[in-house]
């Protein structure tokens, strides 16, 4: 029987591998393979929601502007009533049937959103200086400290910036924009080397 | 043209031997100094004339020393590297460079043009709107262009990059003077982030070209020192070459950085990565303008002469870059500052220098010094005339009545030097840009900041504070108030500076013109050729407003941009108006304070990069395919043409290929808003005209919206795949702002519905089976759903697995054929698309374009919000008023289409049109008009919206919006385009398959 085949990055298809992943003593991009990402909406003092997420996903909803992690899974704020949840590809199918058969009854939703966002993950002692080329808010980290996350514009886009460890930033773009992306922060890199 | 004996430089800025650096002005080769700037080595290199101006050609030397330079503009570089109007005195010389001069020919000693001059009195302010009207101004422009004008634009290329980038900041000082540093001290040491930016290749200000000392040590020892201790603080960055050029609101500053503009084009190209600007977009909570202030020209006739500098410009030529452009010095001034011109000339050994004020009565201090220095001094004289036209020869003086009066006795001197002076006006461009205001300070004749209204503070001479006492003392605090301000620890141990220079410096008596004199030779701006007669000509034709008077005349605008010459053009109205400058009042200054490069305003955003474009999820498969891309937003196959096919020829076998077998069609794009929540089918019913309640589970429904005056927003299908679960598909290019309008109203007309909004557009990717045997293609799937036409029929949904994935299934067209729009999750995408093309391979499947699509549709009379619709269509133009009747619910724009004009029977409705001839194309955008006769005036009864060759029907077919249409069937009417008239007739949208039988088929 035919089986589809599933991609899971998108920097091949559209630069060569000359130019990314970009890796010097001052930067490191590239991009993460893909994972299961899950829009979370509800309320926020719904306790049915929260304890629902909490009882699946072994996270509970992070609050303004935090980013949560429990081992390979994560959640990260993205607005009053919003919440994107990350896991293993894996886990993706399952968690989405737990959690609207959880949610079923609750005025809550979950949304499968994986292949909808790219993401770069950003190291390096140039990292808040290449974010800065890309986007208006103050990343500085005592602005930005690890474990907080904002929706932004980045690269004439709208996006979303985690810092997800001291120094190491993942940034989750449209995934059909990924041409555009790729191809501004190969050139947004040049200057770091 | 012989080189001049070069001075040691003040403060030792640069070490004691200085590099020889080579260099190329109109062709010929130079050599300056390492850390010259064109200006300099250009004066020590006795070139007298560097520019032509730009209406009467009158040859031109360099009159400043920095930023307030009106006649150094040059062309620097070539080819990817050139950059007109560049400012001789603001180009740091490097090896190699290469510069030309500007608005001359052949060339700036002998121009043609130069006979121009002659004719001045012909060519007043604005002679051209007066003389330039018959035929036209485009006969003139012509000539005028090449004549009057500054540099030439590149031809191509920039070969530089430009990069942006942000910077957050709790204090930013602009300006790295004294007041900036000791400023940049209090605030730094308290540990707040705090960015100090100068313009200038070295901090130090106005002190890099004077002689001043502080606490003993010459001035520049004591900059270096600050400047090494700011550089160790971690939160401090340092900002030199950086040019503060605009400040808006919320204290948001914009910057340019020249970051290899400064080495020139063989160091650039060795650096390509690293860009040639870089433009700050600068977020401070705190700002301190620091940025000095600019000497004013005295005014007299001929006061534009090669040999005529600004008296501080002069000095800093001798203190910083050991240059002396003449041996006779004149001073002519009307204020102290001037004074430390000829002291500092005389302490390098120059004599025969003549001090000539306007004031009667000097301090006696100065007169002092002058006499001990011997320098001769004329008290209560002013400037006559100017001897010499390519370079001073003598000045004429004579005394000074009062009033800007000369008595008629006249002194020639010999001198070849002409220092002016007319006082100081403090640089208040950017305080004025962030909405500060100003008031006249009649001591020191000059605006200074009066109202501030953003968090700013303005310090130093930019206040009016001309000490360098002044400068150090209220910088200090400045900087420990910002670090206040932000709850910080600022200015600990305030220092006490002993400073050569703390009297006050200016002692100013204001001498605007000289009034006794000729007006039409006594130059306000050198730059644009402005001169006092043409200041009294404006006020003599009644312009009263500052902001008039400007642009009648072109003074201060240009790249001089109210520096040198604002100031003088105001007095002078005030003077000739008989008003007080306060009642005058000034220009507004606008963003930038100095030219800033386009390319740094547009960083890396230029070519492929300018604006973000989408791509498909399976773009590779429609690459293999050979598909022409066209540009959408997203870049969608238009179609795949096979062997020397044109885009007509296949567009139209796709087109057949869909009608008589099968096609297929990447409808990603193809909006998708996932609507849930217990009140999401009372949503969608607000939102959209048809009735959506009575939709049932797996079933779909074409649905029209609008906004709350009943015209058209957009279409499409409505899924609903659950109870509180709907799928709304948008037009393509439409799902962003409609997501936006969705979430407009969920939020600010009804939160208190229980609705949540999902873009889930590109979580899918699509692949639309098209066509009599699409059924059979889907079949051939392996699949758990069943694609039989009498269980699965039009307009209804399936979920299921497909070829192993999870994937939705609807029943839509927009090709008036069997369809099935299938959708997975876009990581499948080319899987699914090698799939389908394999198991549509035995039936001839054919991948088929927007082209294909477009013609398919209007067929069909399928609309396109947008493109067949107004800002003025309604739903009861599409004749949808009897479903209107029958929905029982309200929505947005119900309340509209109650008016009697939305149901006007004349109103354009939308119709099909044919031509008679039907081997004749419509044209888009042809009115539609009642008579072949074209004469004016005619009615339009609307146009043609959408036109095509229909291969099916072997003729051509159109869409379009007429006066009363529906009523109008069968109806004969023209279309008129471009002169040309058709003969058309009016019938139904549906020119093929008007009853939809193949849909179901």
């Amino acid at each position: 029987m035919l089986e589809l085949k599933a991609r899971s990055t998108h920097a091949s298809r559209w630069v060569s591998s000359a130019q990314f992943p970009i890796s010097n003593s001052l930067l490191r991009i590239e991009e993460r393979p893909m994972r299961a990402i899950i829009r979370l909406q509800g309320a926020r003092n719904d306790e049915r929601f929260e304890s629902a997420v909490q009882a699946i996903v072994k996270l509970s909803l992070p609050g303004n502007g935090a980013y949560l992690v429990n081992g390979s899974r994560s959640i990260a704020w993205v607005g009053p009533s919003e919440w994107l949840l990350f896991a293993e590809l894996q886990e993706e199918a399952e968690l989405l049937s737990s959690l609207n058969q959880a949610l079923s009854g609750v005025f809550a939703s979950a949304t499968l959103m994986s292949d909808a966002r790219i993401c770069l993950t950003v190291q390096g002692p140039a990292a808040v200086d290449f974010l800065a080329k890309g986007c208006s808010v103050d990343i500085d980290p005592n602005a930005f400290p690890p474990g907080r996350v904002i929706a932004t514009r980045m690269a004439q886009q709208p996006s979303m910036v985690i810092h997800e460890s001291p120094g190491s930033y993942a940034l989750y773009f449209e995934s059909s924009l990924a041409a555009f992306t790729l191809n501004w922060v190969i050139e947004c890199a040049a200057e770091f080397v | 043209m012989n080189s001049v004996q070069r001075y040691p430089v003040a403060g030792n800025v640069l070490g004691d031997a200085r590099k020889i650096v080579n260099f190329e002005f109109d062709g010929r080769a130079y050599q300056g100094l390492e850390g010259d700037t064109l200006a300099s080595a250009l004066l020590a290199n006795g070139v007298n004339i560097v520019g032509r101006s730009f209406k009467l050609h009158r040859p031109r030397g360099l009159m400043g020393s920095w930023v307030e330079e009106a006649n150094g503009l040059v062309q620097l570089e070539s080819d990817g590297f050139a950059e007109p109007n560049a400012r001789a005195t603001m180009v740091m010389l490097y090896e190699g460079l290469k510069a030309r001069s500007q608005n001359a020919w052949p060339n700036v000693n002998f121009d043609v043009l130069g006979v121009l001059d002659k004719f001045h009195r012909l060519l007043p302010a604005s002679f051209y709107y007066k003389s330039m009207i018959w035929p036209t101004w485009h006969f003139y422009e012509r000539i005028v262009r090449p004549i009057a004008g500054l540099g030439k634009a590149p031809t191509v290329q920039d070969a530089q990059n430009y990069q942006k980038r942000n910077l957050h900041c709790d204090v930013l000082i602009c300006g790295g003077g004294p007041a900036g540093i000791s400023a940049a001290l209090a605030a730094g040491r308290s540990g707040l982030r705090v960015v100090l930016v100068d313009d200038q290749e070295h901090f130090g200000g106005a002190l890099l070209g004077e002689n001043h000392l502080i606490d003993g040590a010459p001035a520049l020892k004591w900059v270096e020192a600050a400047i090494a201790e700011l550089s160790t603080l971690p939160h401090v960055r340092l900002l030199p070459r950086t040019n503060v050029s605009g400040y808006y609101e919320n204290n948001f500053l914009v910057a340019a950085e020249r970051v290899t503009a400064h080495l020139g084009p063989n160091v650039a190209a060795k650096n390509a990565r690293v860009p040639r600007e870089r433009l700050w977009r600068i977020h401070a909570k705190e700002v301190i303008l620091a940025c000095g202030a600019l000497e004013r020209p005295l005014v007299f006739p001929n006061n534009d002469r090669p040999g005529v500098m600004l008296a501080s410009a002069v000095r800093h030529y001798a203190n910083r870059f050991g240059v002396v452009a003449g041996q006779r010095l004149m001073v002519a001034t009307n204020n102290d500052s001037a004074y430390r011109t000829a002291m500092d000339l005389r302490a390098l050994g120059f004599e025969a220098i003549t001090v000539v004020d306007t004031r009667p009565e000097i301090g006696e201090e100065l007169k002092r010094q002058l006499r001990a220095a011997g320098i001769r001094l004329l008290a209560g004289y002013g400037v006559h005339d100017v001897v010499g036209k390519k370079k001073v020869k003598a000045v004429q003086v004579a005394r000074h009545l009062g009033g800007g009066n000369l008595d008629g006795e006249v002194s020639s001197i010999p001198c070849d030097l002409l220092a002016i002076s007319s006082g100081w006006t403090p640089t208040i461009h950017l305080l004025s840009q962030s909405g500060g205001s100003l008031r006249y300070d009649e001591r020191r004749a000059c605006l200074v900041p009066d109202r501030i209204t953003q968090d700013l503070q303005v310090i130093g001479a930019a206040n009016g504070d001309m000490t360098l006492a002044e400068c150090l003392i209220t910088g200090f605090a400045a900087g420990a108030r910002a670090a206040q301000n932000l709850g910080a620890n600022g200015g600990q141990g305030a220092p006490k500076w002993d400073t050569s220079d703390d009297a006050d410096p200016l002692g100013i008596q204001s001498f605007w013109f000289t009034k006794s004199r000729p007006t039409d030779k006594q130059w306000l701006d050198f730059q644009y050729d402005v001169k006092v007669s043409d200041i009294e000509l404006a006020v003599r034709e009644n312009f009263v407003s500052v902001e008039h008077v400007k642009r009648y005349t072109t003074g201060g605008m240009s790249i001089d941009q109210g520096k040198s010459s604002n100031f003088n053009i105001l007095a002078v109205i005030a003077q000739l108006t008989g008003k007080s400058i306060p009642e005058v009042g000034t220009t507004k200054f606008r963003p930038p304070y100095q030219p800033v490069t386009i390319g740094a305003f547009a960083g890396p955003t230029t070519g492929k990069q300018y604006a973000p474009w989408q791509n498909l999820p399976a773009h590779e498969w429609h690459v293999k395919h050979k598909a022409v891309f066209g540009d959408y937003g997203w870049r969608r196959p238009d179609f795949y043409p096979r062997g020397n096919e044109d885009i007509h020829a296949a567009t139209l076998r796709e087109v057949n290929a869909v009608r008589t077998g099968v096609g297929m069609f990447d409808g990603s794009p193809l909006g998708k808003i996932e609507v849930k929540g217990q009140d999401a089918a009372t949503f969608i019913d607000r939102l959209y005209v048809n009735n959506i309640a009575s939709l049932k589970v797996g079933s779909a429904r074409y649905a029209v919206l609008t906004n709350e005056n009943g015209v058209l927003l957009d279409d499409g299908i409505i899924v609903r795949m659950g109870e509180e679960h709907f799928l709304v598909h948008t037009t393509s290019g439409a799902v962003g702002r409609m997501f936006l309008h969705f979430e407009d109203y969920l939020q600010c007309e009804w939160p208190d519905l229980r609705v949540h909004l999902s873009n889930a557009t590109t979580q899918w990717a699509n692949v639309t089976v098209t066509g009599p045997k699409s059924r059979l293609v889907m079949q051939k799937l392996d699949s758990d759903m069943d694609f039989a036409g009498d269980t699965f029929s039009h307009m209804q949904f399936l979920q299921g697995s497909l070829v192993g994935v999870p994937a939705r299934v609807l029943r839509a067209s927009f090709t008036g054929e069997t369809t099935y729009e299938v959708t997975v999750p876009a990581r499948y995408a080319l899987a699914i698309w090698e799939a389908v093309y394999e198991a549509g391979a035995e039936f001839g499947i054919t991948p088929y374009g927007v082209e294909a699509l477009e013609v398919l549709r209007t067929e069909k009379g399928y609309l396109h919000i947008g493109s067949d619709t107004d800002a003025c269509s309604n739903p009861l133009d599409l004749g949808m008023g009897r479903l209107i009747d029958r929905k029982p619910s309200d929505f947005i724009g119900r309340r509209s289409l109650q008016r009697e004009c939305e149901q006007d029977a004349d109103r354009r409705q939308f119709v099909g049109l044919e031509p008679i001839d039907t081997s004749v194309r419509l044209p888009v955008g042809g009115h539609v008009i009642n008579d072949s006769r074209t004469q004016s005036p005619i009615a339009s009864q609307g146009y043609v919206t959408s036109a095509c060759f229909s291969p099916t029907l072997n003729k051509h077919i159109g869409l379009g919006i007429v006066k009363a249409g529906s009523s109008r069937m069968g109806e004969q009417v023209y279309v008129y385009s471009n002169g040309n008239v058709i003969a058309a007739r009016i019938v139904a949208p549906a020119h093929f398959d008007p009853k939809g039988e193949r849909l179901n088929a």
